[in-house]
This record gives structure tokens, C-alpha cells and sequence, in this order.
């Protein structure tokens, strides 16, 4: 008998988070987004391999829900790919999760994912992952805030020097 | 209602001291003690635990943790329930509570074993510091003043309970193996406390000397003091010779090496256990712990002195005492002077030389002994380079003879001394001065230590 972490058998997690990511569909119907039974089963199986891959376990219903939840009313994402943009989503998460250190909530976590994704990445899922997460990832590490920007404050130096010109 | 005790199947030997729970589990699974069932029940009990557990460590912020933090909170638990049940009377009440109880239940009971066993190991702590040793030996001053610092502030029942934040860098007879956590800081100080009892039979500047004469730098080493102290006084019990002063002569080494060396490695573990048996009778030792764990150290100083007396080094064992503050006295004899008439014709003719290489052949042809030279070196009157060449010919020990035997004193030597003998003391301390640094330190180390006769 072993006493390995991940020695249980998937299936019957598996199959209750896509039951609960399903349920999710009756409110983000609202904006005329649903993720078929087909996508949430991927969805969840996105999950698990992220887990793995970043090293990490999960217990109860994880962040999938709250990520569908969260970003339910974005401008930037129509059905046509809304799968592969939570697929997306949720590997992100898991990554920044390991490069945050933990340091960080998955309430505010998601929460700034949102904000950037609504905001200064107008959309864009690179921006996002490679330009603004890389930026607060390293200020939390750093133990900045997470929303310090030094090319802003350059940028601003910048322009106070031009009108002093 | 006479009850039938149930016969249990499970081989106690085979179960670990560290790892109790899963070592008991796969035991009881493998004899079938454990149906796969109740096995399939624990594991999952065990996952709902580390869910639970988990989710107090990221105090909810977080579902999901990195995988060695869950792993380090799974052995944690199944730690705090080893504990529980390692504190219960057999295996098969533990094997009964396993079945019956839920593992929730177990690590609660657990926590509260954990709890009792940290107040265990404050006791020994404060054993320890009260009986501690006066010794320089870092190893054993900075593990006891610092190294249980960090577990007595840190130590982290809830997720980390399975580990041992201490320095601890100090060796013990009996080294403390499959434990941890708590339990490891228990037998460790347990341990340390009977050596410290052990050592206060005896003196500490005793302690001191014997431990200077195994290693003049012990005081930077790793070994035990206890061990040490043990062997000698075994050694002067099987002297017969009084055991406080912990001391050997070569006559007494010589003595317990014809004692020893006829016997075979079994029959002189029995000769010390006779004469342990002697020495703690001797000593008036009461405490039947301290006893006890002195006697089960006996098969590892049998290989210790067995070893010594087949590599005839038995003084590398029983080691004589050595105070660092108390030189060797060397005595020197200066030899028999020649006879006058000689020494009186040997002088008119040294002096009477044009070259000085002549008057080199006559000391180096005439003169015999230290008495003679020095008598030459004041009756000659040399001058500083001629005096020099002369020491030239001397060695350290007869340069420290004469500089003990005329050091230059320029407020008294006017007055007691003779001309010729101040100009001789004024060369000597000229040459010496000349000497490189390291030959006129040892030359000076040498006149404390030097007898003259």
C-alpha cells in the first residue's frame, strides 16, 4: 500500500468538477457564453496537467468555476473561442501561482488577471501572460506592489521633463 | 467472561520508529491483519485529512498548494498519528483504534500526545542545562546554550511536526536514530542528560585534562566527552587504582595491556561488563536509567579497546591526563669538567693563536663537554664575531643551557659579575638576538622547561 499523493483514481473528481464547471454555463448564458460537456471535461483535464506540470496538488473544486465566473462578462471574448480562452486561462493561472510564490490569493489573483485582461491588455492573453504578469509576478517576488510599473514611472519622468523644457 | 487475547500476526521488529503509521499499515495490509477495504478507508480518510489540513495552511486563500508542501503536510499528519499510536500500550490496541476509530479522530488524539511530549522535552532540557558540563568544547556548549533555541520557539505541530528545527552538532555514545520530531529531541536530550549525570561523578578540570590528553584541540571537535571519560575510569577500575583522578602512568598502560590482551573480543566484553558492574557500585551511581545506559555502550568500548591492543595503541584508549599549563621539566647536565692543568694549557694556547681558525680547531679537538666551553667562552674574552662563530657550533638546548645560566641583567651583572663574564652574557644576547624568530622562541621556550645539573 502507498501512501503517493496522486495514487486515487481521477475519474470520479474528474467527473464531478465537469458536472460543476456545466453549472456554471446557467449563469454565463447571460452572455451568450456556455462550454459544451465535451470542452468542460477538456477543461478540467487542462486543469490536472497544469497541476502536474507546475508541480502542485489541488484539493475540492479548484479555481475553474471562479476563473468562468470572473471573466463571464469581459468585451474581449465571444463563444466562438471561449474554450480555448479558459483553457488558456486557467494554465496561466497555475503558472503565476507557482512564479508568485503563493505569495498571492486565488481571489486576487483572478481578480488581477481580469483587470489587466479588461485593461492594459485590451484582450490580449500574451500581454496578459508575458508582459503584465511577468511585471507582478517579479514585483511580488520583489516585495513591490504588485501594480508598480517603473516604465510608467519612466515614462512619466519623461514627460515632466519635457514640460519643464 | 474470561476474553481470548488476540494472537497478533505482526512483527514489531519490522516497524519503524520514524515512520510508524505507514510501516504499521503495510505491515497489517501484507499479514492481512488489514482488509483492503479498511486499507482503501485509511487512504482516503488520510486524503480528506491532508484536504483539511491543507486548507488551513493557505487559511483558504489558496486550493491549491506545490506538491512538496502537500507531501510535507501528509507526512506531518501521518507523524502526529504514529505518535498517538506508538504512545498506546501494543500494536494490537493500535490496530483496534485503526479499525475503529476515524483517522481525523487519531490525529486529534495525536496533537494532544505532541503536546504532552514538547513539556517531556522542556524537562530534559532543563536536566541538561542544569547538570551541563564546564568544558571548551564548542560542539557540546553551543548545542546546549543554542541548538535547541530554534525548536523550543519554532517547532510547528500542526504542518510540520515530523521535523527537527535544531542545531544539534554535539556527538552522543548512542547516536539517536529512526526517530523524529519531538521524539528524536527527547531521546536526544534523555541521552545527553544521563552523560551529563554520568561526567558529574567526576571533576571538570579532570574532565578537562583527560579530554587535552586524547586531543589538545578537542575543544573543536565533534567526539564525546562522556565516552572518554568512561573509558578511563573503566581503565582505573580494572587497575584497581583510585577512579577520580581518571590518570594512567606508562607503567599503568603496560600494566592493563598484559591484563587485557589475553582475553578474546567476547571475553573481554565481559571482564568490562564485571568491571562496570564494579565501577558504578564504586561510584554509588542510583539512577538505573544512567546504569543501564552506560552498560549498552559496553559492546562499542569493547571494540574500541579490542582495537587498541591489537594496534598497540592502547594509550590512544586509555588516555593519561595532560594539563597544557604544566611543561615536562628536561634536565641537562653540563659534564664533568677537564682537569685544571689541561684546561689551563688548552686556554694559553687558545689564547696565544694569531688566526682564529686555529683557536675553532682547538675547541673542536679539546673541548668535550658545556662545563669546559663555557668556561672558554668567559675566560677568552672574544669579541662579538669571533663569540658568534663559536655558538655557531652549539645546538638550541646548549644555547638555552647558557642563556639560562647567563642572562643579561645590565643593572646587576656590573656588579656581580666579572667583566669577562658580562662581555660573554653581551655576546650571547647579541647572537641571539641575530637568530631568526622562530629558533629564538623555541630556544626561549626551552630555558622554562630546562633543568640544569
Amino acid at each position: 500500500m502507498s501512501f503517493e499523493l496522486m495514487l486515487f483514481d481521477n475519474f470520479l473528481i474528474e467527473k464531478q468538477a465537469v458536472s460543476e464547471v456545466l453549472l456554471c454555463n446557467k449563469i454565463t448564458e447571460d452572455y451568450s457564453l456556455a462550454l459544451s460537456e465535451e470542452q468542460a471535461l477538456e477543461l478540467v483535464e487542462t486543469r490536472s496537467d497544469s497541476l502536474k506540470n507546475y508541480g502542485r496538488i489541488e484539493f475540492g473544486s479548484g479555481i475553474i468555476e471562479k476563473v468562468i465566473l470572473t471573466f463571464a462578462d469581459t468585451p474581449y471574448i465571444s463563444q466562438y473561442r471561449y474554450a480555448e480562452f479558459l483553457n488558456e486561462l486557467v494554465e496561466i493561472f497555475y503558472y503565476f501561482k507557482n512564479e508568485t510564490l503563493d505569495l498571492i490569493s486565488d481571489d486576487d489573483l483572478i481578480g488581477t488577471m481580469k483587470k489587466y485582461f479588461d485593461g492594459v491588455c485590451q484582450g490580449s492573453l500574451d500581454q496578459l501572460k508575458f508582459r503584465e504578469l511577468e511585471r507582478m509576478a517579479k514585483n511580488v517576488r520583489l516585495g513591490l506592489d504588485p501594480d508598480y510599473n517603473d516604465l510608467y514611472d519612466t515614462e512619466k519622468l519623461r514627460e515632466a521633463e519635457d514640460d519643464d523644457e | 467472561m474470561n476474553s481470548v487475547k488476540k494472537t497478533t500476526k505482526i512483527d514489531v521488529d519490522k516497524l519503524s520508529g520514524e515512520f510508524y503509521f505507514q510501516s504499521l499499515l503495510q505491515e497489517a495490509y501484507v499479514k492481512g491483519v488489514l482488509s483492503p477495504k479498511e486499507s482503501e478507508r485509511v487512504q482516503l480518510e488520510c486524503l480528506k485529512l491532508l484536504a483539511d489540513c491543507t486548507e488551513r495552511f493557505t487559511r483558504g486563500k489558496s486550493s491549491s498548494v506545490r506538491v512538496e508542501i502537500a507531501q510535507g503536510i501528509m507526512a506531518s499528519n501521518l507523524y502526529t498519528i504514529g505518535i498517538h499510536l506508538k504512545s498506546l500500550p501494543d500494536v494490537e490496541a493500535a490496530l483496534f483504534q485503526i479499525e475503529n476509530e476515524s483517522i481525523e479522530k487519531l490525529y486529534e488524539y495525536g496533537l494532544q500526545v505532541l503536546k504532552r511530549k514538547i513539556k517531556v522535552a522542556s524537562y530534559f532540557y532543563n536536566r541538561v542545562c542544569k547538570t551541563k558540563l564546564k568544558t571548551p568544547n564548542q560542539a557540546y556548549n553551543i548545542t546546549i546554550d543554542q541548538g535547541f533555541k530554534p525548536f523550543f520557539d519554532h517547532y510547528e505541530i500542526n504542518f510540520h511536526a515530523h521535523e527537527i528545527p535544531s542545531d544539534i552538532d554535539y556527538q552522543l555514545i548512542h547516536p539517536v536514530t529512526d526517530l523524529a520530531g519531538v521524539e528524536f529531541v527527547i531521546k536526544y536530550l534523555e541521552n545527553l542528560y544521563y552523560e551529563n549525570l554520568f561526567c558529574s561523578y567526576f571533576d571538570a578540570d579532570i574532565i578537562d585534562e583527560v579530554m587535552t590528553g586524547y586531543d589538545p584541540s578537542y575543544q573543536n571537535l565533534l567526539d564525546n566527552i562522556c565516552e572518554q571519560v568512561f573509558l578511563n575510569a573503566l581503565g582505573c577500575q580494572l587497575l584497581n587504582a583510585p577512579l577520580h583522578p581518571l590518570d594512567f602512568s606508562l607503567a599503568d598502560l603496560d600494566a592493563l595491556d598484559r591484563q587485557l590482551k589475553k582475553y578474546s573480543q567476547a571475553e573481554l566484553q565481559r571482564q568490562l561488563k564485571t568491571a562496570a558492574q564494579e565501577l558504578i557500585t564504586n561510584l554509588l551511581l542510583t539512577n538505573p536509567s544512567l546504569k543501564k545506559y552506560l552498560i549498552a555502550s559496553l559492546p562499542k568500548i569493547t571494540t574500541t579497546i579490542y582495537r587498541g591492543l591489537t594496534t598497540h595503541s592502547l594509550n590512544k584508549v586509555f588516555v593519561p591526563r595532560n594539563n597544557p599549563n604544566i611543561k615536562p621539566i628536561r634536565h641537562y647536565n653540563m659534564g664533568i669538567k677537564m682537569d685544571d692543568a689541561a684546561y689551563r694549557e688548552m686556554v694559553t694556547e687558545f689564547l696565544s693563536c694569531r688566526f682564529f681558525e686555529d683557536k675553532l680547531a682547538i675547541i673542536k679537538e679539546q673541548i668535550k663537554t658545556l662545563a669546559d666551553m663555557e668556561d672558554l667562552l668567559i675566560a677568552a674574552e672574544l669579541k662579538a664575531a669571533e663569540a658568534a662563530m663559536i655558538f655557531d657550533l652549539l645546538e638550541d638546548i646548549e644555547l638555552a643551557v647558557l642563556t639560562k645560566r647567563h642572562p643579561l641583567h645590565p643593572a646587576i651583572d656590573a656588579i656581580d659579575y666579572s667583566a669577562s663574564e658580562v662581555q660573554m652574557q653581551q655576546n650571547l644576547n647579541a647572537y641571539m638576538r641575530a637568530l631568526p624568530r622562530d629558533r629564538l622562541a623555541k630556544i626561549l621556550g626551552m630555558t622554562t622547561t630546562i633543568e640544569v645539573v
